[in-house]
């Protein structure tokens, strides 16, 4: 059974349609990617989830409950982690943390434990006396995390989490929400980095103009606009070589789609189902070939976006 | 609800901003106008004549002497002896005379109308002349040598009347105290509390905050709730700083100082519970259009200059009203306005709660 269930859910704002009948499931466990470029109807979506936002149309249920029927009890179990840092200037981190968490509930002792882990959890532990002003953007970004987790909720709703911060919180930032996960929450991230979505998510969906376009892990994703990857092999080609007889002799290679010799290039399209190329160096070799270098081109989210949208993600 | 009320403690004590302009500025502007301004500008209250009429009911004593002679010495009053008693009672309650004193076995009982300037001068008067009368006599008893040497000191009116009289000598710091610290309440108080959701907005923490498992309405009470401690440095601070620091005088006794602190209160508190609800259910920047309404109240309430009051207009504005109920308070001890001024005011605090509640719960935040 999904934990979130959104289906068919449309969301109006005067003439424009920000969400046109949009459906889609997340299980539970699993860290869901949400891409799509700037209005493309991903932080509406969002605030329904969350219950920030009411709808016109559509049913949306999280762990089984109504998020408009349910709304207190759905409140409960989320976390959000908004795009933009929200947190308390004059307060402390700990305190940030231990307010936010208090709103859920917690309190006393295992209301300053649970903000404590927040904290060490998001490698602020020792900042935690610090105000926010005092931090770099990138741990303001984890202390904005941390107010969204600690108190232990089974969905967390992440929109763009790592907007505007250096390598190594991104890093930080990344392995927290697999740890996150690791730990049984599921997980709803939005970002335009594709890269981090190809390197967290179980499953994406893409949106745009408010539609789903198309929805899958990576791979299934990928598949839908090609359904090879490129190996370029790079060698050297004497003058009297053969290159018609190496070309029929790669091509009927299995899972081999497509042959193309490019000076000293060749270009072998070979299908996904396979992921050892060893038998296509073999055979080069047999044709005493060089190999100089070598290097795999799989599409990525960012191909597969522009294909489908006709548009960069930017 | 606890856990905003702490939090929104904890940012106002640590909000430098805030903490400046609920407690010190007020200061700062008593003592500024108080202390610069009180050569240029002074409390020239004319009582002028104060009619009144007397009877005594043993006449020829020693004490009835004593008593007409007092009356005859007073250049500002013009003493007719009473037809009888119930036409001066009368008289003073129509105002044709400001009242009627009787002298009775050797006790003064003094009537008075509606005029309290009037009335507080005449308290001290008889107060004075008790006192006097009684130490006189005292010292005529014990040591009549000393009394021929008191006799012969000089006793003008007027170091009677600010020794003894009216307790204190009263100046401009005093009117500036109880104005500024009205004048704070009206600005820091709705301005201040207007923006309170809209820092909230500015911080993205009120999307945050309206996710949570708490409702919305413990949400709204508790930050109207975590604007009390403001509200009563605001008042208290400011009263203490400047009796202490720049000799402000409030009211005499305990009973009424604490009236006053409850009074101004829960002034604050309805300011604070406006500026909420404006802040909730205005788009715009709320300070733009509070602000300038707030300045013409006070300015034709008589908060900056006393020469500027239009009749039946300033004496109907709410400062204007605050301020006189604060003024007979601190200089008459009359409690009546500042009970009825409390009573709304804590009305008003519960009204303008439930609005801005049911106002915030159905505001969007995103």
């Amino acid at each position: 059974m999904a934990f979130v269930e959104v289906k068919n859910l449309v969301k109006n704002y005067g003439d424009f349609c920000a969400v046109d009948n949009l459906s889609f499931e997340v299980r539970q466990g699993e860290i869901f990617g949400l891409i799509g470029p700037n209005g493309a109807g991903k932080s509406t979506t969002m605030n329904v989830i969350t219950t920030l936002d009411d709808f016109n149309k559509g049913n949306v249920t999280i762990d089984g409950m109504d998020v408009v029927k349910d709304r207190q009890a759905v409140r409960r179990i989320i976390g959000v982690v908004p795009q933009d840092i929200a947190v308390y200037p004059y307060l402390t981190a700990l305190e940030n943390v231990e307010f936010f968490a208090s709103l859920y509930g917690l309190k006393g002792k295992e209301l300053r434990e649970s903000a404590m882990r927040a904290l060490e959890f998001t490698g602020l532990a020792e900042k935690a006396k610090m105000k926010p002003k005092q931090l770099s953007g990138g741990m303001k970004r984890r202390l904005n995390i941390a107010c969204g987790i600690a108190h232990h909720p089974k969905l967390i709703v992440m929109d763009e989490p790592t907007v505007g911060v250096d390598a190594q919180s991104r890093e930080h930032i990344m392995n927290s929400i697999l740890y996150l996960k690791s730990k049984g929450a599921t997980v709803i991230y939005t970002s335009h980095y594709m890269h981090e979505v190809e390197k967290i998510c179980d499953r994406i969906a893409i949106i745009d103009k408010g539609q789903m376009v198309a929805s899958g892990t990576e791979r299934e994703l990928v598949s839908i606009i090609t359904d090879c990857r490129t190996i370029k092999i790079k060698t050297k080609f004497t003058a009297d070589f053969d290159t018609k007889q190496l070309t029929t002799a790669l091509s009927s290679l299995p899972n081999v789609n497509n042959v193309l010799l490019e000076e000293s290039t060749v270009r072998i399209d070979v299908g996904f189902s396979d992921n050892d190329f060893s038998y296509i160096f073999d055979e080069i070799k047999q044709f005493n070939l060089p190999i100089i270098s070598t290097n795999c081109e799989t599409p990525d989210l960012d191909a597969v976006f522009l294909a489908l949208t006709g548009h960069d993600i930017k | 609800m606890l856990n905003i009320i702490k939090k929104e403690v904890r940012e106002y004590f640590r909000n430098p901003a805030s903490v400046f302009m609920t407690a010190l500025f007020p200061c700062l502007l008593i003592f500024i106008l108080g202390t610069m301004l009180q050569f240029i500008d002074v409390a020239d209250y004319e009582i002028g004549e104060i009619k009144l009429q007397y009877l005594i009911s043993d006449s020829d004593t020693a004490d009835s002497v004593e008593f007409e002679t007092f009356l005859g010495e007073m250049s500002e009053i013009k003493a007719e002896k009473a037809a009888d008693e119930a036409t001066a009672l009368s008289l003073t309650d129509s105002g044709e005379i400001n009242a009627y004193v009787k002298l009775e076995s050797g006790e003064i009982k003094l009537y008075t109308g509606d005029n309290r300037v009037v009335n507080r001068a005449l308290g001290s008067m008889f107060n004075s002349y008790i006192k006097m009368s009684d130490t006189y006599k005292q010292i005529a008893k014990t040591n009549p040598a000393a009394l021929m040497e008191l006799m012969n000191e000089d006793m003008s009116v007027k170091s009677f009347v600010e020794q003894s009289g009216l307790g204190v000598t009263r100046s401009m710091i005093d009117y500036y105290a109880v104005a500024i610290i009205v004048m704070m309440l009206f600005m820091s108080c709705i301005t201040g509390n207007s923006e309170n959701f809209k820092d909230e907005l500015k911080n993205h923490t009120l999307a945050k905050i309206s996710v949570s498992s708490v409702s919305r309405t413990s949400v709204f009470l508790g930050k109207i709730i975590g604007t009390f401690p403001m509200a009563m440095i605001t008042v208290a601070f400011t009263m203490l700083c400047s009796s202490l620091f720049f000799g402000a005088h409030y009211c005499s006794d305990f009973l009424g100082n604490a009236m006053l602190i409850l009074m101004l209160f829960s002034v604050a508190i309805a300011l604070n519970a406006l500026g909420m609800l404006l802040g909730v259910v205005m788009k715009i920047p709320a300070a733009s259009v509070i602000m300038p309404l707030c300045w013409t109240m006070l300015f034709f309430s008589g908060s900056f200059s006393k020469e500027i009051f239009i009749e039946g207009f300033s004496n109907k504005l709410p400062p204007y009203l605050i301020q006189q109920a604060a003024f007979d308070l601190t200089l008459f001890g009359e409690y009546t306005q500042a009970v009825i001024v409390t009573a709304i005011s804590l009305g008003l605090f519960a009204l303008l709660t439930v609005l801005g509640a049911v106002a915030f719960s159905k505001k969007k935040v995103v």
